[in-house]
């Protein structure tokens, strides 16, 4: 027992033989949730794709009121932490780990600067009075389904918001704890590179929301 | 202990580049009308970020099958979801607008 507890990877659990096993296990785990994820998402998407189907032209002429520019440049801006992630866990492999904080607090910054701007956004569609059940005034074409759209389209991207802003919050620990410690264990490598994989997720949603509410129409 | 094969700083970059092209070739094409054909070219192109994210990113490429399989499983489960309720909804008389209807 001695022996074949020497044996084994510094830093690997007690049921796991080897660190590749141990971290497979983790990321096997983390997928799992992400699939529930996946349904979770799945089921607005496809209401949004059968509502769009019956309401063609009206999601078209609802979609002009979106404001195409925030949506362009919040979709580059999770690009963009995306990278980020995708660098830290990378710097994690290659035990790096005084660059780890950097990535992950600027991964933070871009997530409170695309609620930011979903917020602003959310802000001027109220203003135009566009909240369906509270405050919807619309004179233009199509105006229940423009109501249909704006209810799909402050649920799916208010939980969309919700997921980046627990995204925001995870970084912001990460950062804390490696900017207190830079020494890459394990266990650590695991759990950042898990929290990178439920930021890619919610990057993933935001790639097909926004072609979902910002492209529909065309040519504005 | 093996590591499995990761991708270079540069690789994730070019993907980086790769996602932005893209992002940028999605906008430029929002300004052009393309009739029935605007959902399916802006879909296609989402879902050639979704897989760059997937196997870069998210280094689906590099795990084994097992999590390649688990990976799989939601995304299989979701397109069952949309085709039947399509199937529901097609079945009821009435055509999506890019099939004619």
């Amino acid at each position: 027992m001695s022996s074949a507890a020497s044996s084994k990877d510094v830093g690997v659990a007690d049921h796991f033989a080897t660190l590749n096993q141990q971290h497979e296990a983790a990321t096997l785990g983390m997928w799992v949730f992400l699939a529930t994820e996946i349904m979770f998402f799945g089921t607005m998407i496809a209401s949004y794709t059968m509502y769009r189907i019956t309401y063609p032209q009206g999601f078209q002429a609802a979609s002009l009121l979106m404001d195409k520019t925030i949506g362009t440049v919040n979709t580059a801006i999770l690009l963009t932490s995306s990278l980020l992630v995708a660098l830290a866990v990378r710097f994690a492999h290659a035990g790096e780990g005084r660059k780890i904080a950097l990535c992950t607090a600027l991964t933070a910054l871009l997530g409170v600067v695309f609620d930011g701007l979903k917020f602003y956004e959310y802000g001027t569609h109220i203003a135009d009075h566009l909240l369906p059940g509270v405050d919807f005034h619309y004179s233009g074409p199509f105006p229940r389904a423009t109501r249909l759209f704006f209810v799909l389209y402050y649920v799916m991207t208010g939980v969309h918001a919700l997921h980046v802003a627990i995204g925001v919050v995870i970084f912001l620990i990460l950062t804390v704890q490696f900017l207190r410690s830079s020494k890459l264990t394990p266990r650590r490598r695991i759990i950042l590179a898990n929290c990178g994989l439920y930021w890619h997720f919610v990057d993933i949603v935001w790639i097909f929301l926004y072609p979902f509410f910002y492209l529909v129409g065309r040519g504005s | 202990m093996s590591e499995p094969i990761q991708t270079s700083v540069r690789g994730l970059l070019w993907t980086y580049l790769a996602l932005m092209l893209l992002l940028f070739a999605t906008w430029a094409l929002s300004f052009i009308q393309m009739g029935t054909y605007d959902v399916v070219v802006s879909t296609i192109i989402a879902l050639v970020k979704a897989v760059l994210v997937l196997l870069v990113f998210m280094e689906l490429r590099s795990k084994s099958g097992l999590v390649n399989v688990f990976a799989g499983m939601g995304f299989y489960f979701l397109s069952l979801l949309i085709i039947i309720a399509m199937f529901d909804y097609l079945a009821r008389g009435g055509y999506p607008y890019w099939l004619g209807g």
